[in-house]
């Protein structure tokens, strides 16, 4: 398949790299000169020089025989010309646009509607928003993901070494949890990952991703030695879009909520849109004021500033003034690796969140914000089984899953169905299936019909 | 959380003469029933066996681990129950000679399977499994068995 990229900054660059390494044709298009010939050096793409807006670059790019074109530029603006030629001139099938502003992203959907071809919008933002509110609830988890109409969880936990999972095998869990509520699905040991089997064991620093029926969430966040606050009560550090995006949704679910600014407008702003949230003008590292305000008490404290590295110091202290969970939005990858051992629970990167969905829609097609995972390395899809498929021949045991790719469950009638090697899926069941991505490749031929 | 903690010397039964998956359950309830720490033997086995009929509780090499919830139960209580041979225990027909029950309240549904997380994760040491395989008398049992817990 080919892949044109237009714009060539973190989101372009990354999602080129994953495309590239997928075995697509890539082509990027830049009009910076250096970034374009470090781009040329580190990848194993082609680039073109030029103004992506314009036809003319475009066409000297191949966009006439390309069958993805991705417009990730940093302008909402320029986005939206790039698909929209792309749509309209040269009608290729797949077209993603980034684009961080609603209203950009209604007056796109309006347009598009019209135009052949399948259109997605992905928007970091609102990709973080949705993160964010998945994590709160799910104390010590560093990544959260929902299924199924929000009817299974899927969520990564770092396991400390006073764990009752650590050291149990992962068949022990059939013993906790006969109905197979619980599963655990993935784990990254040091830098591998892997789907694993009953005769492995859960060590003491693993990542393991479980999915989790929701009625069994506490008793997991319990074996898993999570810390919960006794009640919710959330700071957020940055009156950006996204956190004003989260207040928003946190005080319309009955949570109380402080916003902190450092910026008076932007204070004023947020005032305007919050009902009931308490905006705060002040330094999110200032630590008499998150002292005064209640740091100490609060179950989450969510840095969103544009600053990422404040985000990280303001996330340090807020910790160590007691903090039950701190979450800290980093966008560049060499600093969140080390945020890890600092202690903040989790690290969320717009970008990386909006480079996971486009790629998803390379792949395979839509996918909700909701069903993100913050980590790459494996592929969590949720389809619908028609009858051709292969899945649904004969026992889950017997039509041939490849070794590395689990189905984690199944939606039949509005229940999930957490299925066995005996089990059938059927014709109409809705299925969460999990693989590296890697072996991510294997999926089409298994849910493809 | 201890087994050695939580598993007293009178609920240790050693060389237990069963020969099915009832005799053992119904020998270990009606123990525990003349102990007072259950009301009645009867309820207490058909919460067990409605449990094993969820799904087996042998883990492998001879291990099962009967469990259920019980109403009106103010701790948890822990047995074991040692018998002299293997017997079937489970739908496959894999075999258990070494029994670990835990029974808890109704209301302390994470504490049980912490319970039961301890004792699969014991299991996998092959000291503490000697212990149970080998011990001649249930005070030695517990105390040898604190010993690895505090090492541990």
């Amino acid at each position: 398949m080919k892949a044109l990229v237009v714009g060539g900054g973190l989101v372009g660059s990354t999602l080129a790299s994953r495309l590239a390494a997928d075995g697509h044709d890539v082509v990027v298009v830049e009009s910076s000169r250096d970034r374009l010939s470090q781009l040329a050096d580190t990848l194993d793409v082609q680039t073109v020089q030029g103004n992506g807006t314009t036809v003319e670059a475009l066409e000297a790019a191949g966009i006439a025989d390309c069958d993805v074109l991705i417009a990730s530029t940093a302008s909402d603006e320029a986005n939206m010309v790039v698909a929209l030629i792309g749509s309209s001139i040269f009608h290729v099938p797949k077209v993603v646009a980034r684009l961080r502003n609603p209203d950009h992203e209604r007056s796109f959907r309006a347009i598009a509607r019209q135009l052949p071809g399948d259109h997605v919008c992905v928007n970091p933002d609102l990709a973080a928003v949705e993160k964010i509110l998945s994590l709160l609830p799910v104390p010590g988890a560093a990544d959260v993901a929902s299924f199924l109409d929000g009817k299974l969880l899927i969520a990564g936990f770092p396991l400390p070494r006073d764990s009752a999972f650590s050291g149990m095998l992962l068949s022990h869990l059939r013993l906790l949890f006969p109905e197979r509520s619980v599963l655990a699905v993935a784990i990254r040991r040091r830098d591998d990952w892997f789907i694993p089997h009953g005769e492995d064991e859960f060590r003491e620093g693993d990542l393991v991703y479980f999915s989790i029926s929701p009625a069994e969430l506490d008793n997991v966040l319990e074996l898993v030695g999570a810390r919960k606050a006794p009640e919710r009560r959330v700071m957020v550090a940055g009156a950006t879009r996204i956190g004003i995006g989260v207040a928003a949704r946190l005080e319309a679910a009955g949570v109380p909520v402080a916003l902190i600014d450092e910026d008076r407008t932007r204070c004023q702003e947020a005032a305007g849109q919050l009902e009931r949230a308490m905006v705060l003008h002040g330094t999110p590292t200032d630590h008499e004021l998150l002292e005064d305000e209640g740091v100490g008490r609060a179950s989450a404290f969510v840095a969103c500033s544009d600053n990422h590295q404040l985000n990280v110091v303001a996330c340090l202290l807020a910790r160590r003034l007691g903090a039950a969970h701190t979450f800290a939005l980093v966008d560049n990858p060499a600093l969140s690796g080390l945020v890890g051992e600092m202690g903040i629970d989790a690290v969320i990167s717009p970008r990386l969140l909006t480079v996971g969905l486009a790629a998803h829609f390379v792949r395979r097609g839509r996918v909700r914000a909701a069903a993100a995972l913050l980590e790459d390395e494996v592929e969590l899809i949720e389809v619908d089984l028609g009858r051709g498929t292969r899945l649904v021949q004969g026992p889950l045991g017997e039509v041939g899953l490849p070794r590395g790719v689990l189905v984690a469950a199944l939606l039949r009638d509005g229940i999930v169905v957490v299925p066995g090697g005996g089990d059938r899926a059927q014709p109409g069941d809705r299925a969460v299936l999990i693989s590296t991505t890697e072996r991510a490749r294997e999926l089409d031929t298994l849910v493809g019909s | 959380m201890k087994l050695s903690f939580l598993l007293k010397p009178e609920h240790v039964f050693l060389d237990v003469p069963a020969h099915t998956r009832e005799e053992v359950l119904v020998h270990v309830a009606e123990r525990l029933a003349q102990q007072g720490a259950v009301r009645s033997s009867q309820d207490l086995v058909d919460l067990l066996l409605d449990r094993e009929r969820l799904g087996a509780t042998v883990v492998g090499e001879e291990v099962a681990i009967p469990h259920c919830k019980v109403p009106g139960l103010r701790s948890i209580v822990a047995a074991f129950c040692r018998l002299p041979e293997a017997i079937p225990f489970g739908p496959s027909q894999e075999s258990a000679r070494l029994f670990f029950f835990v029974l808890s309240p109704r209301e302390q549904p994470a504490a049980h399977l912490q319970v039961l997380a301890t004792i699969a994760r014991l299991l996998r040491n092959p000291q503490a499994k000697k212990v149970f395989q080998t011990a001649s008398q249930a005070d030695n049992l517990v105390a040898a068995l604190g010993r690895i817990e505090n090492a541990a």
